[in-house]
C-alpha cells in the first residue's frame, strides 16, 4: 500500500514539476541566469499570451491519469509486476513530454506552441506502450 | 489500512489539490486577478505595469476596479507604460478611455503636454475611442520633420484613412533606401486592409522592388486584396455570436472595407443592442465608415443617440451625418 500510496505521489508531482522545470531550465540553457528565468516564469503565471498555469495543469492531466490508475492497480496482487509496467509507462511518458516541451521551447517557429495542444495527448497514448514494455523488461529481469 | 481506503484517501486528496489549483486559477482571472494587477499599476516598475495592463486588457469589462489606478498611470501619458494602459483602460470601460482621450487631446491644445512619440502610442492605445484626435495627429504628419514610428498606425486604428495618411504612406514608401521608414509604411499598407486597394499601382511598383523584405510584403498585400470580401463567404460572416474580442476585430476589418461592406449592415446594427459599450460604439463608428451604403440603419442610429454613454450617442451622430451625407 505504501509503495503504490508513494507512486502515485511520485507521478502526480512529477507531471507537475516537470513543465516548470523545463520552462525555466530552457531559459537558463539560453543564457537567462536561473533566478531571473525562475522569476519570469512565475511572472508568466497568469500572464495573457503565456498562461503557465493552466499550461502546467493541462500537461500534467496524462500523468495525473497514470497516478490514478496506478493507484487502483498498485493496491491489487502481484504488485511488483505491475509496478515494473506502471515505471514503464511514467519513464516512457516522461521522456516524451520532456523532449516535446524542450523542443517546442527551443523552436524559433511562431506556430511551436501549438503543441502544447497535441503534447498530452501524444504522452497518454505512448504510456501504455511503455507499460508492456516495463512489464516485458520486469519479466525478462526476474 | 485497506485497500479502498487507501485509494479513496488518495483519490480525494488529489481532487482537492486540483480543485485549490483551478478555483486558485478562476480567481486569477477574475476581479480578484484585476485587483492585484491594478495594486502592481500603482507600486510597480514600468515593465511591472505593462505587463499588469496587458493581464488587465485580457480581463476585459470585469477589471472595473482597475480603471482609477490605470488613469493615475495616464495622468502622465509620457510614461513608458501609458500606451499598454490605454489599451486596457479601452477594453474595461471604454467611455472613460472616451473621455480620457477629450481630456488628453485638449491638455495638448492648450500647449501642457507636446504631442511626443509616448503620447502618440497612448492614442493608438485608444484606438477609435480616440476618433476626435485625428485632425490633431494629421497635423503632426503634416508638420513632421522625422519619422515617428507609431504615427501613422495610430491615425489608422483610430480610423483615419484619409488621402492625407495614404498620401503620408506612399511617401514612406518611396524611400530610395531601405529603411525603418520604409518597412513602417510597407506595415501601413498592411493595417490599411481592404483600403489599400487605392493604393495598388504604388503596390505593384513594390512589388519589383530589390528589397526581398519589401518585395514579398508588397506581394503579400497585393494576394490580400486580390481576395474576394464578399461578407456572407467570408470568415467575418455572423461576428455578433463570436466573442468580444473578435467582434471587435470583425468591426476593424468591415470599416476599412467601407460601402464594399453593405451586405455586413443587419450584423452591424444587431451590434447596436451589445452590451459592451465598446461594441456598441465600434458599431456605430463602422456605419460612419460605410456611409451612405448603411442608410437601412438609420433608425437603429436614431435609437442609438438615446444610449446611456456619450462614447455611443457621439459616435451614432457622426454616423448618422456620415450616412446622410451624401443621401
Amino acid at each position: 500500500m505504501k509503495r503504490a500510496t508513494g507512486m502515485f505521489w511520485l507521478i502526480v508531482a512529477f507531471g507537475l514539476c516537470v513543465p516548470p522545470v523545463v520552462a525555466i531550465g530552457t531559459e537558463v540553457v539560453k543564457g537567462t541566469p536561473l533566478a531571473s528565468a525562475s522569476g519570469q516564469w512565475i511572472e508568466h503565471l497568469f500572464q495573457p499570451g503565456f498562461n503557465e498555469f493552466l499550461l502546467t495543469l493541462f500537461t500534467a492531466t496524462p500523468f495525473i491519469v497514470l497516478a490514478v490508475f496506478s493507484i487502483f492497480h498498485l493496491t491489487s496482487e502481484n504488485a511488483s509486476k505491475r509496478l515494473a509496467g506502471v515505471s514503464g509507462a511514467l519513464a516512457v511518458g516522461a521522456g516524451l513530454m520532456i523532449w516535446g516541451l524542450v523542443a517546442i521551447r527551443m523552436s524559433h517557429g511562431s506556430t511551436a506552441a501549438i503543441g502544447f495542444v497535441f503534447l498530452p495527448f501524444e504522452v497518454a497514448i505512448v504510456m501504455p506502450v511503455g507499460y508492456l514494455a516495463g512489464r516485458l523488461f520486469g519479466r525478462l529481469v526476474t | 489500512m485497506s485497500r479502498r481506503k487507501t485509494i479513496w484517501i488518495n483519490l480525494i486528496a488529489l481532487g482537492v489539490v486540483l480543485t485549490a489549483a483551478l478555483v486558485f486559477s478562476a480567481m486569477m482571472y477574475s476581479s480578484f486577478g484585476a485587483s492585484l494587477n491594478a495594486k502592481k499599476l500603482s507600486a510597480g516598475s514600468s515593465r511591472d505595469r505593462i505587463n499588469a495592463a496587458a493581464a488587465l486588457q485580457e480581463l476585459g469589462p470585469k477589471a472595473t476596479a482597475a480603471v482609477p489606478p490605470l488613469l493615475g498611470v495616464l495622468g502622465n501619458p509620457n510614461d513608458p507604460s501609458a500606451g499598454a494602459c490605454a489599451r486596457a483602460l479601452r477594453e474595461i470601460d471604454a467611455q472613460a478611455a472616451y473621455e480620457y482621450a477629450g481630456a488628453i487631446a485638449a491638455r495638448i491644445e492648450r500647449g501642457e503636454i507636446a504631442l511626443t512619440p509616448e503620447v502618440i502610442d497612448v492614442f493608438q492605445g485608444l484606438g477609435p475611442v480616440a476618433w476626435r484626435a485625428i485632425p490633431l495627429l494629421r497635423g503632426a504628419v503634416r508638420t513632421r520633420t522625422q519619422h515617428i514610428r507609431s504615427l501613422i498606425p495610430a491615425l489608422i486604428d483610430m480610423g483615419d484613412y484619409g488621402d492625407e495618411v495614404l498620401a503620408a504612406i506612399v511617401e514612406d514608401s518611396r524611400d530610395p533606401v531601405y529603411s525603418t521608414r520604409k518597412w513602417d509604411a510597407m506595415l501601413a499598407f498592411d493595417r490599411l486592409g481592404a483600403r489599400a486597394a487605392v493604393l495598388k499601382p504604388e503596390l505593384e511598383r513594390l512589388a519589383a522592388d530589390p528589397t526581398p523584405a519589401v518585395m514579398s510584403q508588397a506581394k503579400l498585400v497585393l494576394s490580400q486584396l486580390a481576395r474576394p470580401s464578399k461578407y456572407e463567404t467570408s470568415g467575418l460572416r455572423g461576428f455578433p455570436a463570436q466573442a468580444l474580442s473578435y467582434q471587435e476585430y470583425a468591426l476593424d476589418k468591415l470599416s476599412k472595407q467601407g460601402a464594399d461592406a453593405t451586405d455586413a449592415v443587419s450584423d452591424i446594427v444587431s451590434e447596436l443592442r451589445s452590451r459592451s459599450t465598446l461594441i456598441r460604439f465600434t458599431a456605430a463608428w463602422t456605419l460612419a465608415h460605410i456611409g451612405p451604403a448603411a442608410s437601412r440603419a438609420l433608425p437603429d442610429l436614431h435609437t442609438a443617440l438615446t444610449d446611456a454613454t456619450s462614447l455611443v450617442r457621439d459616435a451614432a451622430s457622426e454616423a448618422i451625418r456620415a450616412v446622410e451625407s451624401r443621401l
